[in-house]
């Protein structure tokens, strides 16, 4: 067998994956070739080189780095925003509004507390109008009264009966 | 805590499949970005490191296909590799491994990229062809041959040095 086809078996033989019939065809070209002895004791150096091969510490620096990336970041939460204590009056506020909303249309009688309000509604304009009436009465009757007592002055003061 | 929990292992992918510190560092910041924009993607139950690892393997060879790395030259095996890898046993095999990985380190960058990803998660990181093929994306046949190519040039890698030294 030539050498490179025996090269590309000595990774498989050298951990004894080969079959029997391979097997011995490598030892029996190894016994007479010292280039691929050679090179199948390079193989086997190598192998145990590369299986102790250190491992190196990435630094203090680099872990900072890692650590910083991992740090939790600020991300947009509804929670948080409501949470904010610049909010809490105005989502008091809001509370409060919803409270007596949801108790005003959940209240069961609360047509007839808008037939109320809206009876007294307008009572209340039947009365301004009627008060309003009544004040217009009263200007009259006053200004009647000015008129007559003008007249009534005008005709006892004798200057006045001479220019008539 | 996931920074601490797969920060060194995403970093280390980067800086295997880049050979840059920086770059490894700028990626491992862009993927850890990624990763916080696509938690909500992550379905529960599955592997959430195989999971990871397929996002970042995913960015590093969109930003090897848009920058294109391989011309750029990868950092020195230095003194950061060295550090990490004082563990062996005698400082004469130490010295030995240690040189044989310098010249593994320069070779990744000679592997093309889906070569290299496929020998740096199954031969570095130690996944089974199974994870390997799961984070890749494709059949374990494919795996296994990427795998025994990328071993085959970097053993030949190692070869030419040995030679090269020898007839010194």
């Amino acid at each position: 067998m030539r050498c490179d086809r025996i090269e590309d078996l000595l990774p498989a033989y050298a951990d004894s994956a080969l079959d029997p019939r391979e097997r011995a065809e490598v030892e029996v070209h190894l016994a007479s070739c010292p280039a691929c002895t050679s090179l199948l004791a390079c193989l086997r150096a190598a192998d145990e080189a590369l299986a102790v091969f250190p491992e190196v510490d990435p630094g203090t620096e680099l872990r900072g780095r890692l650590v910083s990336i991992a740090a939790p970041r600020q991300k947009f939460s509804l929670f948080t925003l409501l949470r904010k204590p610049s909010l809490q009056p105005v989502l008091t506020a809001a509370s409060v509004l919803g409270v007596v909303a949801s108790l005003y249309l959940l209240n069961p009688g609360r047509r007839d507390f808008e037939k109320n309000v809206v009876r007294t509604f307008h009572r209340g304009v039947g009365r301004v109008e009627k008060l309003y009436a009544q004040a217009g009465g009263i200007t009259g009757s006053i200004g009647s009264f000015a008129e007559n007592l003008y007249a009534s002055l005008r005709s006892s003061n004798p200057l006045e009966r001479d220019k008539d | 805590m996931l920074v601490d929990q797969f920060s060194k292992k995403v970093f280390n992918l980067a800086y295997q499949f880049t050979g840059s510190y920086h770059e490894a560092q700028d990626l491992t910041q862009d993927i850890f970005v990624k990763l916080f924009h696509s938690l909500t993607k992550y379905e529960a139950g599955r592997n959430f490191s195989a999971w990871l690892t397929t996002l970042a393997k995913n960015h590093l060879i969109d930003e090897y296909r848009r920058t294109k790395w391989e011309k750029k030259n990868r950092d020195e095996f230095d003194d950061r590799i060295l550090t990490a890898s004082a563990g062996t046993s005698s400082p004469e095999e130490r010295l030995l491994q240690n040189e044989r990985q310098r010249i593994l380190w320069g070779g990744l960058n000679q592997l093309p990229a889906d070569i290299r990803m496929a020998v740096i998660l199954k031969e570095i990181q130690g996944k089974s062809y199974e994870e390997t093929a799961s984070i890749i994306g494709v059949p374990e046949g494919t795996v296994k041959s990427r795998v025994n190519r990328g071993r085959l040039q970097l053993a030949r890698i190692l070869q030419k040095k040995k030679e090269h030294s020898d007839e010194m």
